[in-house]
């Protein structure tokens, strides 16, 4: 289903966007809808479409010690699947844990927009930037485990 | 003003010996003039005086006969009303079987105190400030302090370590004193400065003091105020001193202080002190004292494992900015009196006032907070549990209980405040009030250590100590009108709990209510099905998020600032926080970043606690004892120390 330049709009992915550049963002983009359980992508998986949560919950897991330890949910507004944008295969399992609205863009069509304008191309990437350095400090802060001593 | 023979002072010791009194008075004692119990002036340390510089103390003898022509030995009048060591409760079975508690409270004691100079009677203000005019009483400093007689006297030549006149306190004895000496070779000048004072002149046989001897005084004081070496900035040094927390001084001392805590034991105005269990073999009776502790000390801010103020330059800068700073705001008057004896004492030689002039290059100030009111109205606090009995255990989780107890005697409690729970012969905790069960206060607790775990694993019936509730809880009137966002992370969530149910039972006054809620594990997550419960309360959120999960968990994964991000907030929203300190400074950001400002925000901190009243120092936050003053407090109250290192 083709999504409404203005509906992409709201989201923080495209707040660095001008209305044109939105519009050509849309026009690679596509609105799709998950039950809860499918898999959107696995670890090892080559690399594939970028996601936008527009509504529902997404949950990465990863294989460790011969079992899956789910790692983060991402929910309305964040971003599923940035590996792609580097051409790396997927680090982690995506699967839809509450039935998710989402928009799927094709990394390969991403990647030649950002191309294609660089400036639109920065915009994208600073972007997909704050994004990934957030969970960074977030990670870390799983990282120290605060509440296995006392919290 | 009057004059007496030498030999009057033979008189004065009797006198002051009536009605049973203790005359505590200097003498020589292991090399030193220490203040003890003596019973004629032939016990006063009669042509002795004292030479000291930095690190260095000795006695020296004088051609002359006086037997005041010394400053200040080792020991002040501190240990007379605030005892190195002293039981304060036994814990025993009582005649019907049940555990009970007996307070040990001195009887009243007469004293008098001879020979005290004016730097010391400025400490014992200083301590009665802290142990009976604060909002809690200590009984037993009370009763030894109670009836006092003190006889002080002038210094007429300072200590070549003294610097009371920089600190406001001496040479001259103004007040604080009943009577007050003036020594010379061949008799003394002496001056009623009380009721109690004029009665005992009364008895000696005296003369009127001539304009000449009061010439005498004069100069003999002003000589010796002029003559101090040492000198001390006092002006807005609270204000500098919190400036130059970064200041590169503080490793240079530390390389120097050994870290014994001379300073703090000599020091007639420092207070800090622990607590030690002690019981008999069988386990029939158990004990617990009180005694003197220093803040250099690694135990004195232990929390979770580590030392909150784990290097010597924390801990020398702890005690300086307490000792000048931070004391003038919690009671009204510096820590420091100028007698000079941190520096006699200090194995290293370290000199306080050149410690402070080195912190003092630079004129800038740190805005310091306000005193947050204290909970309490004054009362008397002898530090003794009610016995309590437990009515039910709940497993929250694999290392959390909550158990509801019957506390014989309870006084109404607020949310937020704490109790201190004790099982006799194990120790003491402070662990917060997590709600109420019928008549039962309920406390929910995580096994970390020797105490929580025996505290875990008590069942039904079982008894233990309880005292409180201590300190200052959630604003519930200041949340009251406004959206109300509800940060916690891990077991942060049990001081919340009765915040949360009292709003929740009262939507006219709390009508919007979210709950941010993060845990390790979903098996770590409290009151599970009670927040279920909450749920289909109208006007209340809940988000919970957990660090990790298997994948079988449908709910959020990633920490409880995430949840926040995702969110957004109603204006004038205010936000109370309870959780690890790592977690509340994320938190704060991702509220500011929500338009939440520092004055809406509220947080509980957490420190070492020993006596919850005020009265051993452990809690030690800035200007602030997070036992009475917190343990919540408005983050704009302590903005400028949340989240610092060693503070
Ligand atoms: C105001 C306040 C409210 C608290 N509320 C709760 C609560 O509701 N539930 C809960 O489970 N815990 C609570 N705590 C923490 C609890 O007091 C400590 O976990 C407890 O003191 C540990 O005692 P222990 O003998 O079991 O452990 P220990 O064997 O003594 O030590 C275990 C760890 O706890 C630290 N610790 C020891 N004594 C204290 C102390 N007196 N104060 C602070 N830390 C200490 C030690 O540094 C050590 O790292 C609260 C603490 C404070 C200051
Ligand atoms: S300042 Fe001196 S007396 Fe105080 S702890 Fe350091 S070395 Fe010991
Ligand atoms: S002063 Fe003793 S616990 Fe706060």
């Amino acid at each position: 289903m083709p999504i409404p330049p203005t509906v992409l709009a709201e989201l923080s992915f495209a707040k660095r966007l001008s209305p044109d550049a939105c519009a050509a963002l849309a026009e690679i983009a596509e609105m799709e809808t998950f039950p809860a359980g499918a898999v959107l992508f696995r670890e090892g998986d080559l690399p594939g479409g970028v996601y936008l949560v527009l509504d529902g919950r997404v949950t990465l897991t990863m294989r460790a010690g011969g079992g899956e330890s789910a790692v983060l949910s991402l929910g309305t507004d964040e971003l599923v699947g940035w590996s792609s944008l580097l051409h790396r295969t997927r680090v982690a399992t995506a699967t839809v844990s509450r039935a998710a609205q989402l928009v799927r863009i094709p990394a390969s069509a991403l990647l030649e927009l950002c191309e294609r304008d660089p400036r639109v191309g920065y915009a994208i990437m600073a972007q997909a930037f704050e994004d990934v350095s957030d969970r960074l400090v977030d990670t870390r802060m799983q990282l120290l485990d605060l509440y296995g001593r006392r919290g | 003003m009057r004059r007496i023979d030498r030999s009057q002072l033979e008189q004065l010791c009797h006198l002051a010996q009536r009605d049973g009194r203790t005359l505590i008075g200097p003498t020589v004692r292991d090399g030193a003039i220490a203040l003890a119990p003596i019973t004629t002036a032939a016990d006063l340390p009669v042509g002795w005086t004292d030479v000291q510089a930095p690190g260095r103390y000795r006695l020296s003898r004088t051609q002359g006969q006086r037997a005041f022509d010394f400053v200040v030995g080792p020991n002040s009048a501190k240990e007379q009303f605030f005892k190195p060591r002293e039981p304060l409760y036994r814990a025993e079975r009582r005649a019907d079987g049940r555990v009970g508690f007996v307070a040990i409270v001195p009887e009243p004691e007469k004293r008098a105190l001879l020979g005290v100079r004016a730097c010391d009677l400025a400490a014992i203000a200083v301590q009665d400030a802290v142990f009976v005019e604060g909002a809690m009483r200590d009984p037993r400093y009370a009763s030894r302090r109670a009836d006092t007689l003190v006889i002080a006297v002038h210094c007429t030549r300072a200590g070549s370590l003294c610097f009371c006149a920089s600190m406001g306190t001496g040479p001259k004895v103004n007040s604080g004193a009943d009577l007050a000496l003036a020594e010379r070779e061949h008799d003394l000048l002496i001056e009623a400065l009380t009721p109690a004072g004029e009665a005992l002149l009364a008895q000696l046989s005296s003369e009127e003091a001539s304009g000449e001897d009061l010439r005498w005084l004069d100069e003999s004081v002003e000589s010796a105020r002029a003559s101090m070496g040492r000198h001390v900035d006092t002006r807005a040094v609270h204000e500098r001193l919190f400036a130059q927390l970064e200041h590169p001084r503080w490793k240079e001392v530390a390389d120097r202080c050994l870290s014994c805590g001379n300073c703090t034991s000599v020091c007639p105005t420092c207070f800090c002190s622990t607590t030690e269990d002690r019981s008999d073999l069988d386990g029939s009776t158990a004990e617990r004292d009180r005694l003197w502790e220093s803040c250099f000390s690694r135990e004195h801010s232990e929390l979770h494992g580590h030392a909150v103020r784990g290097s010597t330059e924390q801990r020398y800068r702890q005690w300086l900015t307490h000792k000048l700073g931070a004391w003038v705001s919690q009671f009204g008057a510096s820590g420091c009196v100028g007698c000079g004896r941190c520096i006699a004492w200090c194995p290293a030689g370290i000199d306080l006032t050149e410690e402070l002039a080195a912190l003092s290059t630079s004129d800038a100030r740190a805005l310091m907070p306000v005193a947050a009111p204290c909970a309490e109205e004054g009362r008397d606090e002898a530090m003794v549990p009610s016995p309590a009995r437990v009515l039910s255990v709940t497993r929250e989780s694999s290392d959390v209980v909550t158990l509801a107890l019957a506390i014989d005697e309870p006084r109404p409690f607020a949310p937020g405040q704490f109790y201190q729970l004790s099982i006799p012969g194990i120790g003491e905790a402070p662990i917060s009030v997590s709600g109420r069960d019928g008549a039962g206060v309920e406390h929910t607790i995580r096994a970390v250590g020797s105490l929580t775990r025996a505290l875990c694993e008590l069942s039904p019936g079982s008894e233990l100590g309880v005292r409180g509730p201590y300190g200052r809880g959630w604003p519930m009137r200041e949340l009251a009108g406004a959206p109300v966002v509800v940060v916690a992370g891990g077991i942060g969530l049990a001081p919340l709990r009765e915040a949360l149910r009292q709003m929740l039972a009262d939507p006219q006054q709390y009508p919007d209510v979210r709950l941010f809620y993060g845990a390790r594990t979903p098996e770590d997550l409290l009151y599970a099905r009670e927040m279920l419960g909450w749920t289909d309360r109208r006007g209340f959120q809940l988000s919970i998020t957990v660090d990790r999960s298997s994948p079988t968990w449908r709910g959020n994964v990633g920490v409880v600032t995430r949840l926040l991000k995702r969110s957004t907030v109603p204006d004038a929203a205010r936000a109370i926080l309870c959780g690890p300190e790592v977690m509340m400074r994320f938190t704060i950001q991702a509220l500011a970043r929500l338009g939440v400002t520092h004055d809406r925000i509220w947080l509980t901190m957490e420190r070492h606690m020993k006596c919850a009243t005020g009265h051993c120092g452990r809690c030690q936050f800035g200007p602030y004892f997070v036992c009475k003053d917190g343990p919540v407090f408005r983050y704009d109250e302590v903005a400028s120390l949340f989240g610092r290192d060693g503070i």
